[in-house]
């Protein structure tokens, strides 16, 4: 489990993150989104004790992580965007020093972990000569080897290849499913947080501007794709009877807050339209961020926006 | 113990990058081209001349001992600094430039525990590095000449001129040499803590070379000649005083207390600087 409480951070008078809080349960897969500059890497930084808050604490699994920085860390594994290594060392050798960080690790334990993320065949290399994938295994096999209940992950599948970002994907899973890891995922790919994550939070500007299920939430714009003969005057006569607004997209027409998809089919047929195909878009979690988190225009005064939790009702942080 | 493992790491991180051995290399090179400068007839004759003045023979005492206390007081002048100093600018902020350091942070290790690692790493690299020359120039020079000999040291302004037999000489060397590689801790230590700020690993070699040199130049300015006792190099310098014939131990004491002092304060400053900075990608 996770707890953030409060934590306010500065760098140089700027504020990074602002009297943020989250909670991450045991067992979920919990996604940090937000544009760069949000105060996800600032975050995650206070969660690992590397950057100290202003205010605030972070517990991990119930312990402080400033106060008993090696107990609240024994239980932890953590993946950067691009991750580090010795590259003039072997990806084992590499393996054996950040685990003796932790502790000694068994060497059966090393080689099943090895084989775990695929890199048997090449870990006696030195790291220099993996590529971003093969390096992006060794870091996950790095966080692995301690046997940790809680992964943090920052930008994990940043550069990878599409085969690659999908194969790390089913490992998340997998480790989640089989070992119950608690798993944060920081990322601004929301389709692979939108596949992977149960929870989110959205961080804006170094606040939290939600928390919750969001697909669970009540967001707009609704859309519906519209296949119908005389589209256009079928489109006239939507927006006369206040069923669509003036947004369109391709084949897709958006629906007033009163209207439903039944209330568009129905003025249709009275009309005389043949409506061949009316399906209602399920909203993206691209939708939603975009919705949640709006342009910068529309959130030039961020810190001043309320926050919202998963019912849409606002919530202070 | 973990502890241990976690030293031995340390040293794996260090003695397998190949620029570890770059100062190894270059001191080699370095007494070579000494060894062969002092062949030339003028260096020859003049120290022939300051030894046949004193009543010594030069057959005797132009040999292994005297070449290699020679050979070290040139190369660690040049070079010492210099590859300590690299070394130890690097040990902490090469790992944070490199973002291998926010990888080790995000284990459950303390900050100190894990700097101490580095300089106690540093430190051991320091003493094989000044052992190594200390060894290598006695080596080279012996060879170069076909033997130890007899050890004569001339120098005026430490007052000190000294000749002793092969196994006094032998045993002087010795000593003088662990005196220089504990004097050159505290170059590691001051490279150490520069490394511990928030900069590039060059700028904390540079940084460390220059307070260094900046304090032999000044200490052996004729206007500070009164105050040199408040310089580092001068207690840095506290192992040639070791050949005195009668070392002035007293002065020996506060030189060690002295460098002692600096390294500690370095030391401290560095990791509590680190300890309490903020470490992000």
């Amino acid at each position: 489990m996770i707890e953030v409480q409060g934590v306010s951070k500065t760098f140089a008078g700027r504020p990074a993150v602002s009297e943020l809080s989250l909670a991450v349960r045991r067992g979920e897969v919990y996604g940090l989104l937000g544009h760069n500059g949000a105060g996800k890497s600032t975050t995650l930084g206070v969660l690992l004790g590397q950057v100290y808050p202003d205010q605030g604490g972070v517990r991990l699994n119930g312990v402080d992580v400033f106060r008993h920085r090696r107990a609240a860390l024994a239980g932890v594994g953590a993946i950067f965007e691009s991750p580090c290594f010795y590259d003039y060392l072997s990806g084992r050798r590499n393996l054996r020093i950040f685990s003796n960080y932790s502790h000694r690790v068994p060497p059966k334990r090393v080689d099943d972990v090895i084989e775990q993320v695929g890199l048997t065949a090449r870990i006696d290399d030195p790291v220099a000569a993996y590529s971003h994938g093969m390096r992006q295994r060794l870091a996950l096999a790095q966080a692995l080897l301690p046997g940790p209940h809680t992964l943090i992950l920052d930008e994990p599948t940043d550069g990878l290849d599409p085969q690659g970002i999908a194969e790390f994907r089913e490992t998340i899973r997998r480790l989640n499913r089989e070992e119950g890891l608690t798993i944060l995922f920081s990322s601004h790919l929301l389709g692979e947080v939108q596949q992977l994550c149960n929870r989110v939070a959205v961080l804006h500007r170094g606040r939290r501007v939600f928390e919750g299920r969001w697909d669970a939430t009540p967001i707009g714009p609704r859309w519906v794709e519209l296949e119908v003969d005389r589209r256009d005057a079928a489109l006239t006569r939507l927006r006369e009877s206040e069923l669509i607004t003036e947004r369109t997209m391709e084949n897709r027409v958006e629906l007033t807050d009163s209207a439903g998809a039944a209330s568009v089919n129905r003025c249709l047929v009275e009309a005389g339209f043949a409506v061949a195909r009316l399906n209602p878009v399920k909203p993206t979690l691209e939708d939603f961020y975009l919705q949640t988190v709006g342009d910068d225009d529309t959130n030039a005064n961020a810190s001043e926006m309320p926050t919202k939790d998963a019912s849409g009702r606002g919530a202070a942080c | 113990m973990l502890i241990v493992h976690q030293f031995i790491d340390e040293l794996t991180k260090l003695f397998a990058r190949k620029r570890t051995y770059i100062g190894f290399g270059a001191f080699v090179a370095l007494q070579a081209m000494i060894l062969a400068l002092l062949q030339h007839p003028k260096a020859r004759k003049s120290i022939a001349d300051l030894l046949e003045k004193n009543g010594l023979g030069f057959e005797d005492h132009y040999m292994g001992l005297t070449l290699a206390i020679v050979v070290i007081a040139f190369s660690f002048t040049f070079l010492g600094g210099l590859y300590v100093a690299l070394i130890a600018g690097d040990i902490v902020a090469k790992e944070v430039e490199e973002g291998t350091m926010r990888m080790i942070l995000a284990r459950p290790i303390g900050r100190v525990r894990l700097l101490l690692l580095k300089f106690a790493a540093c430190m051991l690299y320091t003493l094989v590095l000044v052992w190594f020359l200390g060894a290598t120039a006695l080596v080279f020079a012996s060879l170069y000449r076909g033997g130890l000999g007899k050890l004569f040291i001339f120098l005026p302004e430490e007052d000190l001129f000294a000749f002793y037999d092969t196994a006094d000489g032998l045993g002087r060397y010795a000593r003088s040499v662990l005196c220089l590689s504990y004097a050159t801790l505290t170059i590691a230590a001051l490279g150490f803590m520069f490394s511990c700020f928030r900069m590039k690993p060059a700028a904390a070699t540079i940084l460390t070379l220059s307070v260094f040199f900046v304090d032999v130049v000044l200490m052996n300015l004729p206007y500070f000649s009164d105050l040199r006792h408040w310089f580092m190099s001068y207690h840095i310098g506290f192992w040639v005083r070791t050949y005195h014939a009668y070392p002035p131990w007293a002065e020996i004491v506060e030189s060690v207390a002295w460098l002692t002092g600096l390294m500690t304060t370095f030391v401290v400053v560095g990791v509590s600087h680190f300890a309490g900075r903020d470490l992000k990608g």
